[in-house]
């Protein structure tokens, strides 16, 4: 690929906000402090399942410093979450240990905490409903009356495309398994958090972690009846979000009720064991799945049929096989794929949206199909899946329009970095395995507007400031948009500062979701710096007496095109288009809305304006005396249109990389009878720096037309293929499949056991 | 109430404490040092690692009292006479900085590393920050930010 | 309010005269690792935090004729580094390297790790092996007593914290044909409790071919930490290789009664590692003893 001459696009530029980070000096939510701020905390439920009896708050309302006590009595019925079936505080009864019961404000947190003890609930507690197969049973407990069998009919839904039947009788081989996934969580460094504010004239601001600001206000207005004219939402630096932050949580609009109550601002923040067990999860799925291939290795067909777990309510957890259901459709060429899906409530915690949003589940189920098929057909698991990869210019049968596609290559250059060929199939307790994925990276039209607005201004000294509809969770969408602006305008990245995530000043933007920022608020933040260059441009030629056309301007000076030497300061132009009879200032602006369609009843359609594509193999070696797994090298093969920023997107791939090596190997929130049985950092295991093996990150350029300066989306992919390329490994090492994550070493030594048996009886 | 007396970053500082504060407590609810995070609580993630007369430890386990007559350390401390730390340099300059929350506590615990060894090897370092989580960055750029900021 | 007071006495003495005032509304502290988190859930209440961290009596790593006294107040990071420790007791400076991770190693103390009492504390299970003694001081005087029987239950030990303080533990050190070692099995490489841990002594034949004595510790496998009594008396006078290890190592599977638990592993599983775990330090602790 021809590589164009970039200032500042394809640059490690550092982190525009690391010096306060790495000084200490920012200020996240938990170190926000306004004067009177009140500190609110949350009663939950002891129950899984219960009717609520009796609420006495007597106690609690009685304790000095308390300012406020609220309960579903003092509030109207309020319904938030996809389904709105999810009351925000609790009446009635409780339907998982999460419920929020009461709210209290107080002068401090330890007040608050001893006042929550105070309040006396009764309950009768009922027969809960802890899995999701049994949930759907006819006799099962139901946990909301308008959701017979525990299903909402929009909680159930089926594709295809060809005509599986035949292409199973096609095929060479068939094979057909269980695979079952686990509760996991994001596990942020910084919990969740708000701060809510009302001015003496009745307007509210509140300082959230949410990583959606526009949709919050929406959300917070419906919820509260508050008009969203009348609401400012700013998100403050957070410690991480990974999906949790995407949605109106029940203690967001708790928390404002209190504000309201009492007259003075309050502050909720989560404790960690409420981020483990009041946030949402990755949605456990139970899944079967069903592969044909011809014997030339042709793939013939794919069924899947998967069971989620909603937990108790509704948040986006439930959209997530919107995802599942692109990769199921569209990874590799499949010409007949079916895929059935019903979501069933509950009285577990309950899930939501989480980095991958159903793609890592979905992809575990593919990869470790399509390793298994090749291994059915004897084929090289690479050549298999060599054989069938997507190219560019292929429209899938969901209707995919892929654009650009470097999946060919990933898988080549991944399987280059472990040394594939040599290390494949050797009958050492190591071995190597491969997953590759297919994720949105050009937006996700799953609302009417996928767009975002910027705004970029220039001021007298030369000043640039976008105002950007975008949202930074600490991923580094600030500093690629600042690089963004600085290459089109032609100034220095330093001259540029990043204004976003204040609803009272942005332009409007969906959220930080789905992989979208870099690519649409990117293009959003080109068009603004166009215009602003061509105003600055057309300033300086009406001075100098040029045509605009004539004209360019690079790293801070305008100059005649093919000529640079003789340069003026563009910040002299701009004060000289401002000060003067008719002068103006500039003031430009972007607006950009990806070409996507939405999906059709049948959920086709081009939701995305480009994909991104990666491969990951892995090395690991096996210990067959205790079943631990330790994954010796991770190649991370991603295609990414283009690097903007090089160094962030190594960073997105490594930090990616090893939340699915958690995802593959230690992590799982254990739920029992509705109970979380580990919520803290002790006994949820993330990987610490020890865990973490050699990761060579290898970025695939494929420059597509749509993306800003060829860049697509990249940051959730990272996470999607680790799980399943470190099973596929196992039984490249070891001879055994582990269908069940995570791949602990007792499940590896019982497999090993089995298999040993096996082999004897033979 | 308990007083007490601690040179915290180079300074001699003497505060009236309840007699169960924590060191985190102190640092930032009483003298505003909100740099020091918590995100446990119980001593699992290092967020809050400060150093105790040189010393890593989790100061959401430390009773404030224990800090009396010593000296304490936390990422305010790093930079001195308007330069940063080498570490917190080429912590910026390598992106080991993503959503940054974990950044405090990791400075610290290198820190306490490269006061004692010069020439770290990448084992020793991703040992010296295996008590310190961070979700976002897979520590990779962590360990070569600190390599970088080492002798070598 | 998790504690009214907080004293930091400047010698053993008037550490003990403060306990005895507060006439068991007083508790030791040491690093603080364990007893923090308890007070902070609630799990425990005291009136006072009596800090034994600093006392010069607690301090120290020292070896005599044959004996090595380690104060009760040393933490795990100064075992892990003791080159002393390293090569007498390489068991014991292996467990306290596994504890939890590098800040909780330069907090905890061995004392602190004691006394907690739990069934599969990381140094509790080497000094196991390396039958280690307790000097606990009391205003009544000092009393030894051997570290086996300090246990009671998970958590409890007969350690009173509110009116004694542990001082030092004491043991044979392991020289000529003698040798330790120590394994584990936990869930990621730093900051967890472990499924299962070894610990193993090895005493030789003087031409190296004979157990002339061990002695096996586990945990968690019981209410406390675990001889393999049953398995060391199989393999006294045995060949260090060979049919009689592995018999040994399933009667040691056979001895153990670890529970299934939600978070660590099952029952089953833990059986099958016991084996494997002690097969492993037992080898090294050979291997040490012949070096
Ligand atoms: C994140 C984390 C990870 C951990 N990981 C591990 C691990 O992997 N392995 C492991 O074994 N442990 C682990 N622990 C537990 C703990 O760190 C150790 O048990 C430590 O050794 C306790 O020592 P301490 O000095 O902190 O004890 P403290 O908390 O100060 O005291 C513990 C108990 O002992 C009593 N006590 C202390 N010293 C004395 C004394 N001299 N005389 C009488 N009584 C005394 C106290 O009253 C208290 O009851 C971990 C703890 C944390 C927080
Ligand atoms: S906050 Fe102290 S270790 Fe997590
Ligand atoms: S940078 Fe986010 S937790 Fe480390």
């Amino acid at each position: 690929m021809m590589s164009k001459e970039f200032s500042f696009v394809g640059k490690r530029v550092p982190k525009l906000d690391a010096p306060e980070k790495v000084t200490g000096q920012i200020a996240y939510g938990h170190d926000m402090k306004l004067p009177r701020m009140l500190y609110g905390k949350i009663l939950r439920s002891e129950y899984a399942h219960a009717q609520i009896l009796n609420i006495d708050t007597s106690r609690a309302e009685a304790l000095p410093g308390v300012r406020a006590v609220i309960t579903a009595e003092d509030i109207p019925d309020m319904r938030i979450g996809w389904a709105r079936d999810h009351p925000v505080l609790k009446a009635g009864k409780v339907r998982s240990v999460r419920d929020e019961i009461a709210a209290v404000a107080a002068v401090d947190e330890d007040t608050a905490s001893e006042a929550l003890e105070l309040i006396k609930v009764e309950y009768e507690e009922l027969p809960g409903v802890f899995d999701p197969e049994e949930a759907m049973k006819p006799g099962a407990p139901v946990l909301h009356g308008e959701a017979p069998n525990n299903i909402q009919e929009k909680m159930r839904q089926s594709y295809y495309h060809g005509d599986v039947e035949k292409g199973f009788s096609e095929s060479d081989v068939v094979i057909e398994d269980r695979l079952t996934l686990p509760f996991v969580t994001h596990c942020c460094m910084g919990t969740s958090f708000i701060l809510a504010d009302f001015s003496p004239s009745g307007d509210l601001t509140v300082w959230s972690s949410t990583q959606m600001p526009f949709l919050y206000q929406r959300d917070l207005s419906m919820v509260l009846g508050i008009p969203a004219s009348k609401i400012r939402v700013i998100k403050a630096p957070v410690g991480g979000a990974f999906g949790s932050k995407l949605d109106m949580y029940p203690f967001e609009p708790i928390c404002v009720l209190l504000a309201q109550r009492t007259g003075c601002p309050v502050r909720i923040t989560y404790t960690r064991e409420e981020e483990f067990v009041v946030g949402p999860t990755r949605q456990p799925v139970i899944c079967d799945v069903k592969s044909g291939a011809k014997g030339d290795g042709t793939l013939t067909a794919r069924q899947v049929s998967m069971i989620l777990d909603n937990g108790a309510y509704s948040s986006w957890g439930a959209t997530t096989p919107l995802v599942m259901m692109q990769t199921i459709s569209s990874l590799y060429r499949v010409p007949n794929v079916k895929y059935d899906v019903v979501v069933a409530y509950t009285n577990n915690p309950y899930s939501g949206a989480m980095r991958g949003y159903g793609n890592p589940q979905a992809t575990f189920v593919v990869e470790t199909h399509i390793d298994m098929l090749a291994h059915e057909l004897g084929m090289d698991p690479m050549e298999f899946r060599l054989k069938n990869a997507n190219q560019s210019g292929d429209v899938t049968g969901q209707g995919v329009k892929i654009t650009t596609c470097g999946l060919t290559e990933c898988i080549e250059k991944a399987a280059e970095s472990v040394t594939w060929k040599a290390k494949r199939a050797k009958p050492d307790a190591r071995g190597v395995g491969m997953a590759s994925l297919i994720h949105v990276g050009g937006g996700a039209r799953i609302y009417p507007s996928d767009g975002c607005g910027s705004t970029v201004k220039v001021d007298d000294f030369g000043k640039v400031t976008l105002i950007s509809g975008s949202t930074d969770m600490g991923q580094g969408a600030d500093t690629v948009m600042a690089q963004i602006v600085a290459e089109e305008l032609g100034v220095p990245v330093a001259n540029v500062t990043v204004v976003n995530a204040d609803t009272d000043i942005t332009p409007w933007d969906v959220g930080a979701h789905a992989s979208r920022t870099t690519f649409v608020a990117g293009n959003s933040a080109r068009l603004a710096a166009m215009d602003a260059k061509s105003q600055i441009l057309e300033g300086a030629a009406e001075n100098l007496g040029e045509k605009a056309e004539d004209l360019d301007m690079k790293e801070g000076k305008i100059f005649r095109k093919g000529e640079p030497e003789e340069s003026i300061p563009f910040e002299k132009m701009v004060r000289s288009k401002h000060f003067r009879p008719d002068g103006d200032i500039v003031l430009a602006r972007g607006w950009y809305e990806p070409p996507t369609e939405r999906q059709d009843k049948e959920f086709r359609g081009n939701i995305s304006a480009a994909y991104g594509f990666a491969t990951q193999a892995v090395e690991v070696e096996v210990d067959t005396q205790t079943g631990e797994v330790t994954v010796l090298k991770i190649a991370a093969a991603h295609d990414v249109g283009r690097a903007i920023n090089p160094m962030a997107v190594e960073g997105q791939i490594h930090g990616g990389v090893s939340m699915g090596l958690g995802y593959g190997l230690y992590e799982e929130l254990v739920v029992e009878e509705g109970q979380v049985l580990n919520p803290n950092f002790a006994d949820y295991a993330l990987p610490t720096a020890l865990d973490m093996p050699e990761i060579d990150t290898i970025i695939v350029e494929t420059d597509d037309p749509a993306g800003p300066f060829g860049a697509k989306g990249m940051a959730e992919p990272a996470c999607i293929p680790t799980a399943p390329a470190i099973a596929n490994a196992v039984y490249d090492a070891v001879g055994v499949r582990i269908k069940d994550l995570p791949i602990t070493p007792e499940k590896v030594l019982k497999a090993l056991n089995q298999k040993k048996e096996s082999e004897e009886e033979k | 109430m308990e007083t007490l007396t601690m040179r915290l970053n180079g300074e001699e500082v003497t505060v009236q404490v309840e007699a169960d504060a924590l060191l985190i407590d102190v640092l930032r609810e009483r003298l505003g040092f909100m740099g020091t995070k918590e995100a446990c609580g119980e001593g699992e993630c290092g967020a809050c690692t400060v150093l105790l007369d040189g010393r890593p430890v989790t100061s959401c386990l430390v009773p404030a009292r224990k800090a009396h007559g010593r000296e304490v350390l936390t990422v305010e401390g790093l930079a001195s006479g308007g330069e940063l730390h080498p570490l917190q340099k080429a912590f910026i300059e390598h992106g080991a900085v993503q959503c940054g929350y974990c950044t405090p506590g990791m400075l610290m615990s290198a820190k306490a590393l490269l006061d004692r060894n010069l020439h770290p090897t990448d084992e020793e370092i991703r040992e010296a920050i295996s008590g310190n989580l961070c979700r976002c960055t897979g520590y990779v750029k962590i360990v070569e930010a600190i390599k970088a900021a080492s002798a070598g | 309010m998790k504690w009214e007071k907080y004293l930091v006495p400047a010698s053993l003495d008037e550490a003990l005269k403060t306990l005895a005032e507060y006439e068991g509304q007083a508790r030791v502290i040491a690093g603080g690792t364990d007893l923090v988190p308890q007070l902070k859930k609630k799990e425990r209440t005291v009136k006072c935090l009596v800090d034994v961290s600093r006392l010069a009596e607690l301090k120290g790593i020292h070896h005599q004729d044959g004996l090595m006294r380690i104060g009760a107040g040393v933490t795990h990071q100064q075992i892990a580094a003791s080159p002393l420790l390293r090569q007498t007791a390489a068991a014991l400076a292996e467990g306290a390297a596994a504890v939890g991770s590098p800040q909780i190693r330069y907090m905890g103390t061995i004392g602190g790790n004691i006394v907690n009492a739990q069934p599969a504390a990381d140094t509790a299970i080497p000094l196991l092996a390396l039958d280690a003694e307790v000097e606990i001081a009391s205003k009544e005087g000092v009393r030894r007593q051997p570290l086996e029987d300090l246990y009671v239950r998970p958590g409890v030990s007969k350690v009173d914290a509110s009116a004694e303080i542990v001082v030092a533990f004491r043991f044979q050190t392991l020289h000529g044909k003698r040798g330790s070692a120590f394994a584990r099995l936990a869930k990621r490489r730093s900051l967890s409790l472990p499924i299962l841990n070894a610990a193993a002594v090895a005493i030789l034949s003087k031409d190296g071919a004979l157990f002339e004595d061990l002695r096996l510790a586990l945990g968690p496998v019981a209410l406390t930490p675990f001889r393999a009594r049953k398995a060391e008396e199989a393999l006294r006078g045995q060949p260090v290789d060979g049919e009689s290890v592995v018999e040994a190592l399933v009667i040691a599977s056979e001895e153990a009664q670890p529970r299934t638990n939600p978070l660590r592993g099952s029952a089953e599983y833990r059986r099958e590692m016991v084996k494997v775990l002690l097969g492993r330090a037992l080898e090294r602790a050979v291997a040490a003893a012949k070096a």
